[in-house]
């Protein structure tokens, strides 16, 4: 019944560090949920796909959006303030959110992936994302012919 | 069929997620490695349209991504070149349901619309307002591919002919709203009674400023499409009372009506709407729930033939006709004569008010 009894989980991420979380908080990631409630809890969980940069940033979130005693706005504040990081760190974050299948983060970061997006050429496009083009030659040429303003 | 890329990558690694696992680094994109398919449709599904074009000439699994993905899509945005943008896209986007075209000058041309209907057999709704370059091949084409086709906004294409529109409404059965608005040479007799012909599911037609039609025209529609909802006749100077009575007595779930500068509408249309209603109620009495308010919307404006006790009696038989400034839905503008005319609401706010001089509308 007291708050020293919560049950809590150790994370531990693909480099081998472990986070200690409450339950309550972790269980906003269904993916950890499901382990929960299915009694396949090992001790520690081990996120394969998450490094512990990014678990620390995804757990930073969790515990923010876990905390009852804050209001809605200041979460939105917070959100405001956790997006704003190098472009690279929010597709980690976003990979992340994705195998941990933690939606209001993912909420949060495809928004923002998306509002970044807007004004990007297809150069740009595959930079920040790091994606190697596979058009052949002559696809590029006729694709930045018919529209040469997504190449700008 | 998309011919694979020279690096020998395809489709399925989009499928594959990346990331070392366990031990030293970080994950990194890498090159064979991609964002998951529902991973990358999730955030598409948040940009702009132009983002969209832009995505898909990202690499080859990105467009194939959002063809599958993408159901809706709109280019109006593209104010030079759309023709072209339409040309190169369209081949991709094969599984479209709405597709909006909308035009500020006309851009489009029959190979985009012809191109349109051969890949787009899932089509919808499709907007292709104020593409006055476009010919009557660009209906054959539509009837011919798109027989989906619900929602079809063909307004101010002004070179579309009445063989060819009814030639559409032949093989598009399934049309449930039209807008035909400035269609002068498409909307006549000959087209209107294809349309009740065909097209009876329709809900909702915008004939407004077509001139070239008369009461046969509407009677047509009238006796073929039961279920309109919504009829535009602004500006189409050749009704008369005749076409309101017959949609009086066969379209019972009408809404919307809009007769503006129907100069020849004189008061016995009126009547007939009022009676009609009345009609109604008499059939439903026993079942309220089925009790419908009739018509919510109605334009008479510039019918200056018109006389207070007719429109008064209209408003008395249709709850839903509101004179009131909240809620303005009988728009009189022009009929001086109509000031008197008022809905119920009006009156309890008149009457509950200190008396102030009525501020006409």
């Amino acid at each position: 019944m007291s708050s020293s009894e919560e049950r809590k989980l150790i994370l531990k991420s693909s480099d081998n560090e472990e986070f200690v979380v409450k339950e309550s908080s972790a269980v906003q990631c269904l993916t950890i949920k499901n382990l929960v409630e299915d009694r396949c809890v090992s001790d520690p969980i081990p996120l394969a796909n998450v490094d512990s940069k990014i678990l620390a940033l995804v757990i930073e979130f969790m515990e923010k959006h876990a905390e009852t005693t804050l209001s809605n706005s200041e979460k939105k504040e917070f959100d405001v303030e956790f997006v704003k990081k190098p472009f690279d760190d929010l597709l980690e974050l976003i990979l992340a959110a994705n195998y941990l299948d933690f939606r209001e983060l993912m909420d949060v970061l495809c928004n923002t992936c998306a509002k970044q997006m807007e004004n990007w050429s297809v150069e740009e496009v595959r930079e920040k994302f790091n994606i190697q083009n596979d058009y052949t030659v002559e696809e590029e040429k006729a694709a930045r012919a018919e529209n040469p303003w997504a190449f700008e | 069929m998309r011919e694979t890329n020279t690096l020998g990558l395809c489709s399925e690694n989009m499928l594959i997620f990346g990331g070392g696992a366990g031990g030293g680094g970080r994950p990194r994109i890498s090159e064979s490695n991609d964002i998951p398919v529902e991973l990358l449709l999730r955030i598409i599904s948040l940009v702009h349209d132009p983002t969209v074009v832009v995505a898909s000439g990202v690499r080859h699994g990105w467009r194939d991504a959002i063809s599958w993905g993408i159901t809706h899509l709109s280019l109006s945005w593209c104010k030079k070149n759309m023709n072209n943008l339409v040309l190169s896209l369209v081949p991709n986007f094969t599984i479209l349901q709405v597709l909006i075209l909308r035009q500020d000058t006309p851009e489009l041309q029959d190979n985009a619309v012809e191109t349109i209907a051969s890949y787009c057999h899932d089509l919808q709704e499709l907007d292709l307002s104020k593409s006055f370059r476009l010919t009557d091949q660009s209906l054959y084409a539509l009837a011919h591919g798109c027989l989906d086709l619900m929602n079809l906004n063909i307004s101010g294409c002004s070179a579309f002919s009445d063989m060819a529109l009814a030639y559409l409404s032949g093989f598009c059965r399934k049309l449930k709203i039209l807008n035909l608005c400035g269609c002068v040479k498409a909307a006549t007799d000959i087209a209107l009674k294809a349309i009740g012909f065909n097209f009876n599911q329709l809900q909702s037609l915008n004939l407004g400023w077509c001139d070239h039609f008369g009461d046969d025209g509407v009677k047509s529609l009238a006796y073929g499409c039961p279920d309109l909802r919504a009829l535009d006749l602004c500006g189409c100077l050749l009704i008369t009372d005749e076409s309101v009575i017959a949609l009086a007595n066969n379209c019972l779930h009408l809404k919307s009506l809009d007769l503006y500068y129907c100069q020849s509408i004189t008061d016995r249309a009126m009547y007939s709407l009022a009676q009609s209603q009345l009609k109604n109620k008499h059939e439903t009495w026993n079942s309220p729930k089925n009790m419908d308010e009739g018509l919510t919307n109605l334009n008479i404006s510039q019918c200056t033939a018109l006389t207070p006790p007719a429109v008064q009696a209209l408003c008395d038989s249709f709850p839903a006709l509101h004179t009131c400034p909240g809620r303005h839905s009988l728009i009189i503008s022009g009929c001086l004569n109509l000031m008197s005319v008022h809905c119920a609401c009006a009156v309890q706010a008149h009457r509950a008010a200190v008396v102030l001089p009525h501020l006409a509308h």
